[in-house]
């Protein structure tokens, strides 16, 4: 059943459309991620699912109920079926139990069902050893389980998460996204939750939408969204760095001959010849080799001979940047980097896969 | 110049001595503006809450207003009540006129624009996000409003504090209202005025010592809450990232 | 000391006299040297100073155009400002009186809030050119100004103690020009029934023992010191006593908290009859023979008032003023409300 829908949400700040939803649907005991860049209006929807802000226009169901219009004691009903955590959390009272009491608080709770709540948040999100401390005195990540605890503590089917991960360091991160998620799947809530990363997201989302300038510009499985981006956008948002404008010269049973500028890539496909579209490769699917390997038959369709233009270090991995004469990008290990003498000028052997490369249309 | 050093002498030894008159003088000073400023408090603060937080027509207009006569001048309060209090005027029949209830309701005038104003500033100045935070964990619309409140209670006590050091230096209003009957309705500054045309200047200036003493202590007060906000500012600002 | 502190608690009644004073101390050598001349009083040396200045910065501004563009030009413009600007104070301090500041009177307020006071200065004024500034205060005070030689003559009402100050050889003289009588005023029902008394002082001793309220201006003025005299005749101290309202205020505040309050008032007839808006005070003991209230003016002792020779003169022919014919026509001829408040003496 659907627990929360958006039809045609609008939301303006004047003159600039912040928000144009035309359907978002939650279905009970998902987990939605909504990704995308900064500003893309992530934090202004999740602002008005949750009620905290009206849209401009627009209907807004919960679990059937147009609710957007309610006013007053009723709309706080439905509130109070909610609950939300910000990024940066922001504390009432002084010790991490008051904070984590303070939703039953404003729900009038008696003070033994309180305690019982509130002890139970506490232990799940691993606070115990915390329970009397000062709130100013946490780290960002004890401070974000803080958060995340006195939502939890209000037990509501429906929680909102805006970008709780962002100011932690990975440790902090890994340790809090499982407490979160088993949290969430262990007492079967439903969630939205708002993130940049397409990694978080897809490792907490059932379902990911892709969110730019204001409208959702995909959504489905995060494995759909991962390897088979909508356009050019999405792709690069998702982390395909490999983006060529070609067009289709030759096409025959399912694989499509496709000229790129001064080269071509051979893709699994049913356009027709002539069609204009996008070639998108993720980087670590991109092999380099020594270039005389490339004489050795593989089950590699595309394989180039190309120059190394420039390397960049990037800690365990190396972005390792080619022209085969179209530019490419290939993460190869650092180790290997250093290993197969991976230096700008130098000649190497470049293959991919042609089940690597996806196609798109080239209306973006 | 012997002169001026064995006035300051003789004010000090007054302080110090706790002479009954100073005293009195004293107390009713603090009776009267303590008393005006917790009325004010009463009604200012939630009248500035309802400032920065309600929505509601005419809310511009108050505002303006509001600031407007945080500046009133205490002799026009003075006379418009005096006016209002007085034997033939409207409220006369209630007698309350050279009473120190005349001088309580003339200085709450006077500082309910100051409470008002201040609060509606400090709880303006709260932000945004406590509210947002708190209405996300469920709070009402009020509780929300009283979390903002909240975290705005330094400068609520700030204001209240700002409300009794201006009633507490003011004269030209209790003057007109309380008449500065001896032991009745003499207060610090009447009192002060009063010696100071009398050419008893030690009486006079342990008066003005002892405004000036607690003109510090309300400011040391104030001061020491804007730091803490300031500091509170920072703190937020540190914890806080940009989304 | 003792004067500047004064100054500072009268700047609002005396405007003038303060500035003066700041300003001369910066003058600087020259113009100060200007103002030790002969005393010389009133306009005429004003006007004469206005149109005739001697200072030396004036003829500078010729020579001050060939520097217009740098920035000797801008401190010169300044320079010359602030030159002006002190001889416009010094101009407006010598107008009250040149020298030493202002003919200081120190004067009841009952002949203050009557304002027949401003018409005798006024008259004095047209006759004589010089200004004589009025600060209103009580008998007692102004008395005590008088030692201090705060003020140069005085105007007050308190027979025995302006005795005592002729006898210390405070006064140069003293001058009784002007009474008026001393009545009892209340609320019109008189629940003391003070209308049956014979004198005042068997009135306040009804007033006392029944603990109706009465208010005084406690304030050691002429009326105040009357007053006292008349308790202890009374034999009743009304000190600290819940129904004695001591406000420490002029006689015209007074009978306005006597009227709010609902409570007995002792008074000089001029104010009373002068007062508006006493519509719940009547006259409620006019004793006869009269108590009279006289109101003599004392002129303070030269040496009390350093070497203010010019002020002692002026103070001098203010007094003789007081009692001349013309001043007496003067007192006859003032009204209020339809009533002669005062006769001359």
């Amino acid at each position: 059943m659907e627990m929360l829908k958006a039809v045609s949400i609008k939301k303006e700040y004047g003159e600039r459309f912040a928000l144009d939803i035309e359907h978002l649907a939650i279905s009970e005991g998902e987990i939605l991620t909504c990704v995308g860049p900064n500003g893309s209006g992530k934090s202004t929807l999740i602002r008005i699912l949750s009620l905290l802000e009206q849209p401009s226009a627009g209907r807004l169901f919960f679990r059937g109920r147009e609710v957007q219009n309610l006013k007053g004691r009723r709309r706080l009903e439905v509130l109070r079926q909610m609950s939300v955590i910000f990024q940066d959390p922001i504390f009432f009272g002084r010790s991490v139990y008051d904070n984590v009491a303070v939703g039953l608080t404003f729900r009038r709770l008696s003070r033994a069902q309180k305690d019982q709540r509130v002890r139970q948040a506490i232990k799940e999100a691993g606070l115990e050893h915390l329970e009397r401390a000062d709130v100013s005195t946490l780290s960002g990540g004890e401070a974000q389980k803080v958060a995340f605890a006195r939502a939890h503590a209000l037990n509501t089917d429906l929680i909102f998460l805006d970008e709780p991960f962002a100011n932690l360091d990975i440790e902090a991160r890994r340790s809090y996204q499982a407490i979160v998620k088993n949290a969430l799947k262990g007492r079967g809530k439903t969630a939205v939750f708002v993130t940049h990363d397409i990694s978080e997201a897809a490792y907490l989302g059932d379902r990911v939408a892709v969110i730019n300038e204001g409208s959702i510009v995909q959504a489905g499985a995060p494995s759909e969204v991962l390897f088979k981006p909508a356009n050019a956008v999405v792709a690069r948002f998702t982390g395909m760095e490999n983006l060529l404008d070609g067009v289709v010269s030759s096409s025959s049973v399912g694989i499509l001959t496709v000229r790129v500028d001064g080269g071509t890539i051979q893709a699994v496909g049913e356009e027709k010849a002539g069609t204009r579209l996008i070639l998108g490769l993720r980087a670590e699917d991109i092999g380099l080799v020594p270039k005389d390997q490339l004489r050795l038959p593989s089950s590699f369709r595309n394989s180039y001979e190309a120059i190394v233009e420039r390397v960049e270090p990037a800690g365990a991995v190396t972005r390792v940047f080619v022209k085969c004469p179209f530019s490419l990008v290939s993460y190869v290990t650092s180790r290997s980097a250093v290993e197969m003498g991976i230096v700008p000028g130098e000649r190497i052997g470049v293959r991919f896969k042609a089940t690597s490369v996806h196609v798109m249309g080239s209306g973006f | 110049m012997k002169v001026i050093l064995d006035v300051f002498k003789e004010a000090f030894l007054l302080i110090l001595r706790l002479d009954s008159e100073f005293l009195s003088v004293l107390s009713l000073s603090i009776l009267v503006s303590g008393s005006a400023s917790i009325l004010a408090a009463l009604f200012g603060v939630p009248f500035g809450v309802a400032l920065a937080e309600g929505n509601f027509k005419g809310k511009r207009l108050l505002l303006t207003l509001t600031h407007a006569f945080m500046a009133l001048p205490p002799v026009v309060a003075g006379l418009v009540v005096f006016l209002i209090l007085m034997r033939s005027g409207p409220l006369g029949s209630l007698r309350l006129i050279f009473t120190p209830a005349s001088m309580i309701i003339v200085q709450t005038i006077l500082a309910f624009p100051i409470v008002a104003g201040l609060t509606h500033a400090s709880v303006s100045s709260v932000d945004p996000r406590y509210e947002i935070q708190a209405r996300g964990l469920g709070a009402s619309r009020l509780q929300a409003v009283v979390v903002k409140v909240r975290q705005a209670r330094m400068g609520v006590v700030a204001a209240v504090i700002a409300g009794f050091g201006r009633v507490l230096a003011e004269v030209g209003a209790v003057m007109i209202v309380g008449g500065n009957i001896k032991s009745q309705t003499r207060v610090l500054t009447t009192h002060l005025l009063l010696y100071a045309r009398q050419g008893k200047y030690e009486m006079a200036l342990a008066d003005g010592i002892v405004l000036i003493m607690l003109s510090v202590l309300i400011n040391a007060f104030l001061t020491k809450a804007q730091f803490q906000r300031a500091r509170t500012q920072i703190a937020q600002r540190i914890t806080s990232y940009p989304s | 000391m003792v004067k500047s502190l004064h100054d500072q608690i009268f700047c609002d009644l005396r405007p003038e006299g303060p500035k003066a004073n700041v300003w001369q101390g910066l003058e600087g050598d020259r113009v100060r040297g200007e103002t030790r001349g002969p005393p010389v009083l009133g306009k005429e040396r004003c006007e004469e100073l206005r149109l005739k200045p001697s200072h030396p910065p004036l003829p500078k501004r010729k020579g001050g155009f060939q520097f217009m563009q740098s920035f000797r030009a801008i401190t010169f413009i300044v320079f010359l400002a602030l030159t002006l600007a002190i001889q416009g104070f010094t101009v407006a301090g010598c107008l009250p009186d040149a020298r030493g500041g202002s003919v200081v009177l120190a004067t009841t307020t009952s002949l203050y809030d009557s304002g027949i006071l401003d018409e005798i200065l006024d008259a004095f004024e047209r006759e004589y050119k010089f200004r004589v500034k009025p600060i209103p205060t009580g008998s007692g005070e102004a008395l005590r100004l008088g030692i201090m030689g705060e003020a140069d003559v005085l105007i007050t009402h308190a027979p025995s103690e302006e005795e005592r100050f002729m006898k210390r050889g405070y006064g140069y003289s003293r001058t009784p020009f002007l009474k008026t009588e001393y009545i009892l005023v209340g609320p019109p029902l008189d629940p003391a029934t003070v209308r049956k008394a014979s004198s005042l002082s068997e009135a306040l001793s009804r007033i006392g023992k029944a603990g109706f309220l009465f208010a005084s201006r406690g304030d050691k003025s002429g009326t105040h010191i009357f007053e006292m005299a008349l308790w202890k005749k009374a034999g009743i101290n009304p000190v600290r006593k819940g129904w004695y309202l001591e406000t420490g205020q002029g006689m015209a505040e007074t009978l306005l908290i006597a009227n709010e309050k609902g409570a007995y008032c002792l008074t000089d007839y001029s104010t009373y009859v002068s007062s508006p808006h006493l519509e719940a005070l009547s006259i409620v003991l006019k004793p006869e023979p009269k108590e009279e209230c006289i109101y003599s003016a004392i002129v303070v002792d030269a040496s009390r008032i350093g070497k203010r020779l010019g002020n002692f003169r002026v103070a001098k022919l203010f007094a003789r003023f007081l009692s001349s014919q013309k001043c007496k026509e003067l007192i006859m001829r003032f009204k209020v409300d339809g009533k002669i408040p005062y006769r001359p003496i």
